[in-house]
């Protein structure tokens, strides 16, 4: 408009008015076509009807659909606060997620869990086990190097194994096996002898 | 009717955006529309109409190139989605089924 050779623009106060109604994301486009339909006109009907039109269309614009979406756009806080990570709301929302997912597939829901629950106790079983067989002779130094000797029965049907054992394997594999360094042996029970209804002597 | 609802003029707008593929934004929608329905055609009923047909997602959009009637601005260019397409064959063979089932003497 400061240059009257320039072609014909539209009003500026009319664009202020339209970015002051219309939401800021659609300025652009809505600018566009404005302009664009502005210059059609101006050339095919003059300067004079084409702002006529103009203005007309920009008050067209300011109808509720758009005016609700620039309300709506300014009642929104421009940025949002970054929460920890550890939300209460959110952990909420992580179990009722899992709580829907678990009811939409529930058969499968269920076949995943009941694996998980007999996997997890297999696991406890295991560490108890484990944990026990571990826990022998503890307030000897060195317990891990100490070995008690079995004897297994292959003719019976399970195998039976039974701590007693030979007395003389100690010393021939004291003597005979270079890995084992000294042994003792223990008694679980005593013999007893009766003569007359009298113990004859003990041996241990 | 398990669709959404299309009004007559979203309809119209929708069909125009079929017509002029891949060169449909509001300005071009707008000339056709009042070149064909002679009736007056504002340039925001139809960007309402459109930002209504993409929200019920039977249009997609796109930021086109700026050209110098525009001041420099991006024109955003609308094309029909498969979701539209098929509204639009869907609400065509509804039509066709009425037409056909109309008595004869009526058309003639």
């Amino acid at each position: 408009m400061a240059d009257q050779h320039s072609e014909p623009t539209p009003p500026d106060w009319a664009d202020f008015f339209l970015k002051w109604t219309c939401p800021s994301e659609q300025h652009e486009e809505i600018l566009g076509d404005l302009h664009e339909q502005f210059t059609i006109d101006a050339s095919a009907l003059g300067e004079t009807v084409a702002r006529r039109r103009y203005l007309l269309q920009v008050l067209k614009f300011s109808r509720p659909y758009f005016l609700k979406r620039k309300i709506n756009a300014l009642s929104e806080p421009a940025t949002y606060p970054t929460p920890f990570f550890v939300n209460a709301d959110m952990i909420k929302n992580y179990y009722k997620i899992a709580f829907r997912t678990f009811q939409r597939g529930h058969i499968y829901s269920f076949i995943n869990l009941f694996g998980l629950a007999v996997g997890l106790a297999g696991v406890m079983l295991i560490i108890s086990y484990v944990f026990y067989e571990l826990s022998f002779d503890k307030h000897y130094s060195n317990s891990d190097r100490i070995y008690q000797l079995v004897m297994e029965n292959r003719k019976t049907s399970p195998i039976e194994r039974n701590i007693v054992v030979p007395v003389a394997l100690g010393p021939t594999l004291t003597q005979e096996v270079p890995e084992v360094e000294a042994f003792t042996s223990f008694n679980a029970y005593e013999l007893v002898f009766l003569k007359n209804e009298k113990p004859l002597r003990s041996i241990r | 009717m398990a669709r959404a609802y299309l009004g007559e003029f979203e309809e119209l707008v929708l069909l125009t955006v079929a017509v002029l593929d891949s060169d449909a934004y509001g300005v071009t929608i707008a000339a056709e529309l009042n070149r064909r329905t002679e009736r007056p055609v504002s340039l925001s009923g139809v960007h309402v109409a459109l930002y209504r047909l993409e929200e019920k997602a039977f249009v997609s959009s796109e930021l086109g190139s700026p050209t110098a009637a525009r001041g420099g601005r991006r024109k955003r260019i609308f094309t029909v989605t498969t979701l539209g397409k098929h509204m639009l064959l869907d609400m065509r063979e509804l039509r066709n089924q009425l037409w056909e089932s109309i008595p004869l003497p009526f058309i003639s």
